[in-house]
């Protein structure tokens, strides 16, 4: 996909410009986290590699910045995407062949390996909350697609206790816990 | 359109209720003990690898763009329109061709000329 003038929808290239440059540090460091995040078990690419890499679909067009979305979301959404897209690229392809990495808007394909990659990747999450049995609970709430109260409920946790808890698990999957990855 | 199996639903799901929190997490606690002024000038580096980045890719695929266009449009004009155009450029560049000369070159010949012109014309 390029820039399609057409689209009213989308940010011109100026105006990703200035959405990404006019970001403040803070955001700018939380898109780092998701980074770092996401990036955690991609073959090849840290962190920074990828987050550049989303910058750089945004610049050229080939990936679209909708118009009226705040940039951090528009760069976890597609950080997302793209990490999902080179962990297909770099082990699915064998089963998956009508995949395709160099456009990143095609229609996705799903094979066993693709969500066996998905899975690898989950189990991975609650790993990094072991010896944390309550964050772990959070966590697990939060794949159910369960938010606050509605997790508390079911992790069982009195009000406090789940909010000491949501807030380590939010740290241990930002990775205070370890070194800055690839910046 | 994509179809998700439930663990890469459940990735997606986990990521968005993180997100939220993240978003709610105060800025020094983001911030981590890092200054904003060194947070800034690594997304500054970025913005500028990624611009050229991008520049280049842009070039690269607008240079495809022109030659899957060039090899797939037949040349939309006469022959007579093509001698014409041909004419009025050696006219206007001085070059020197007599008319005659224009006239002894193939059909073929002044349509390849032609388009070669043309992409002078409009790089």
């Amino acid at each position: 996909m390029a820039w399609d003038l057409k689209d009213p929808g989308r940010l011109t290239y100026q105006e990703v410009r200035d959405a990404l440059s006019q970001m403040d540090e803070v955001d700018l460091r939380r898109a780092e986290r998701i980074a770092g995040f996401l990036s955690q078990r991609l073959p090849g690419m840290s962190a920074e590699d990828l987050l550049q890499e989303v910058y750089t679909q945004l610049l050229s067009g080939d990936r679209r910045f909708p118009r009226g979305v705040h940039a951090l979301v528009v760069l976890k959404t597609a950080m997302r995407s793209e990490a999902s897209n080179v962990r297909k690229a770099g082990k699915a392809s064998p089963v998956d062949p009508l995949y395709q990495p160099e456009n990143v808007d095609a229609p996705e394909r799903r094979s066993p390996e693709v969500e066996h990659l998905a899975r690898e990747e989950l189990e991975a999450v609650v790993k990094s909350c072991a010896g944390d049995s309550q964050a772990e609970l959070v966590v697990l709430a939060w794949m159910d697609g369960l938010k606050g109260e509605e997790a508390r409920v079911v992790t069982e946790l009195d009000l406090k206790t789940f909010d000491a808890a949501r807030k380590r698990a939010t740290r241990k999957l930002a990775g205070f816990d370890r070194a800055r990855e690839g910046s | 359109m994509s179809i998700k199996s439930r663990y890469e639903i459940q990735l997606d799901q986990l990521l968005d209720a993180w997100f939220e929190e993240l978003q709610q997490m105060p800025a020094h606690e983001v911030l981590a003990g890092e200054s904003p002024g060194t947070v800034r000038t690594r997304a500054d580096a970025r913005l500028a690898r990624a611009t050229q980045e991008a520049g280049r890719r842009r070039l690269v695929a607008a240079r495809a763009h022109a030659a899957l266009d060039r090899a797939r449009s037949p040349i939309a004009v006469s022959i007579e329109e093509a001698r014409a155009y041909i004419a009025r450029v050696l006219q206007d560049t001085n070059y020197t061709l007599a008319a005659r000369q224009l006239e002894e070159i193939p059909d073929e010949e002044i349509l390849r000329l032609y388009e070669q012109l043309r992409e002078l014309e409009d790089p």
